[in-house]
């Protein structure tokens, strides 16, 4: 699935609505126009995010990439990205289940897992032994 | 799309945007890095202290090669 346009993204229903409602308000502007202006809202978030995007070193803005959850923010960066680079980058996957899990469980368990595997890499990565104990230690302590 | 993985075997795919809901965030994002794909992640990581000062050191000492950035 290739994704080059926000009109082919196949977006949520409520960013899809809010494309449709600006589009009858003004009528005598065009879809691409419209959808521009949704992307202008709040353009100080967008140009954060936009300059935090390329801030990432090694992934150009030719790379293919997937979206993970359409938070707002989400979206107009990826609305941001399409536009300004549409030649050049490419969506090509969206992922935006909820989980199913009950949310306390599944955090804590998350929480527990990822602690108990960024200790051991940290356990392995650093030469400090005690600095390593000490951070286990704080995980450990925080968990509890 | 089902589990998140599979998001991350799609071909050509070289870096993610994570905006997930915070409770999945944290583990979406290891996840991509551990499949070596770049990160941009939404703020807040974590609402753990000691799980992004891990994660943050961990990535200082380049256990993940993939880069990765928060917005």
């Amino acid at each position: 699935m290739e994704i080059d346009t926000l009109e082919d993204a196949a977006w949520t229903r409520e960013h899809q609505e809010i494309v449709v409602r600006m589009s009858a308000e003004k009528a005598a502007q065009t879809k691409e126009q419209a959808i521009q202006e949704l992307l202008q809202i709040d353009v100080a978030a967008i140009v954060r995010a936009s300059e935090q995007a390329c801030v990432v070193p090694a992934a150009p803005p030719k790379a293919a990439f997937a979206v993970a959850g359409l938070s707002t923010t989400t979206k107009r960066l990826t609305g941001l990205l399409l536009s300004n680079h549409s030649a050049d980058c490419r969506l090509v996957g969206v992922y935006d289940n909820q989980p199913t899990v009950p949310e306390y469980v599944r955090h804590r368990y998350v929480s527990l897992s990822l602690s108990l595997s960024l200790s051991l890499s940290l356990a392995r990565s650093m030469r400090n032994f005690m600095l390593t104990i000490s951070t286990i230690a704080l995980v450990i302590k925080f968990l509890l | 799309m089902t589990e998140f993985r599979q998001l991350l075997e799609l071909p050509d795919l070289e870096w993610v945007i994570i905006g997930s809901p915070q409770e999945a965030r944290l583990e979406h994002v290891i996840i991509a890095l551990e499949a070596g794909k770049h990160v941009y992640t939404e703020l807040p990581l974590t609402t753990s202290y000691v799980l992004s000062l891990s994660l943050s050191l961990s990535l200082s000492l380049s256990l993940f090669p993939p880069s990765w950035s928060l917005g």
